[in-house]
């Protein structure tokens, strides 16, 4: 990873056309501000991990699956996992 | 009764006022606003968020309560206003093919089942995990 250290009022450039400026400082929190052509989405990575994760989420899957993990969960709640015969 | 017809799960009847409101859709799926929350005896204890305008779109979730008893966040200022006082936790499944399944409980789902109003809550912190192990025998496993 590449680390630089900068001021209020600084920046720095990614590909000569998006540029991060560090607006304010507080405490543990910065503040920064994005210049980028509007083809680029700028986003906190937490809601871009959140829409790949419900991307996939909805994807198509094998209900026999479902029903094999639902049956694995139930027997969990009920007589706990000793039961089970599944191999490691 | 009108009824949703899920590819993968079946047809669920419904009555509209049983459609929840998402304002906000959810990430990834923005334009998707109006959900069913459905369910199947024989996929307890499971939970279907299935959306009403398409319905091959659907997110398996579970309450969060079954995964994590201790399960604790705080909302930010402005996404509370959707939420109850006592909110329905619902934490979403990922069950991709062969690989294990995995529990998004850093995007809870919050619904206020009195307004039938819901949002996704994107934590802030990186205290739970997108992809927590959904792992119904977690004692046999650890000792492995």
């Amino acid at each position: 990873m590449l680390v630089f250290r900068r001021k209020v009022g600084d920046s720095v450039v990614l590909g000569g056309h998006i540029e991060v400026q560090v607006l304010e400082i507080s405490g543990s929190r910065v503040k920064l501000g994005f210049s980028a052509p509007p083809d680029v989405v700028v986003i906190r990575k937490e809601v871009y991990l959140t829409q790949e994760e419900n991307r996939r989420a909805a994807a198509r899957l094998a209900p026999a699956s479902l029903a094999r993990l639902a049956a694995a969960l139930q027997s969990k709640a009920g007589t706990g996992s000793a039961t089970s015969a599944d191999k490691p | 009764m009108p009824t949703l017809v899920c590819p993968d799960l079946g047809p669920f009847e419904f009555r509209e006022e049983e459609i929840l409101d998402f304002p906000q859709g959810l990430p990834a799926f923005e334009t998707l606003k109006r959900f069913l929350l459905a369910r199947k005896d024989e996929l307890a204890p499971f939970l279907f968020l299935i959306s009403a305008d398409a319905p091959a779109v659907r997110f398996i979730c579970v309450p969060v309560g079954r995964i994590d008893p201790g399960y604790r966040f705080e909302l930010m200022a402005g996404e509370g206003a959707a939420v109850a006082p006592d909110p329905l936790l619902l934490a979403i499944v990922t069950l991709p093919g062969t690989a294990p399944a995995t529990v998004n409980l850093a995007s809870p789902v919050v619904i206020d089942t009195t307004r039938r109003v819901g949002v996704q809550v994107i934590l802030p912190s990186p205290a739970y995990s997108h992809v927590m192990p959904l792992n119904p025998h977690p004692a046999r496993e650890a000792a492995c």
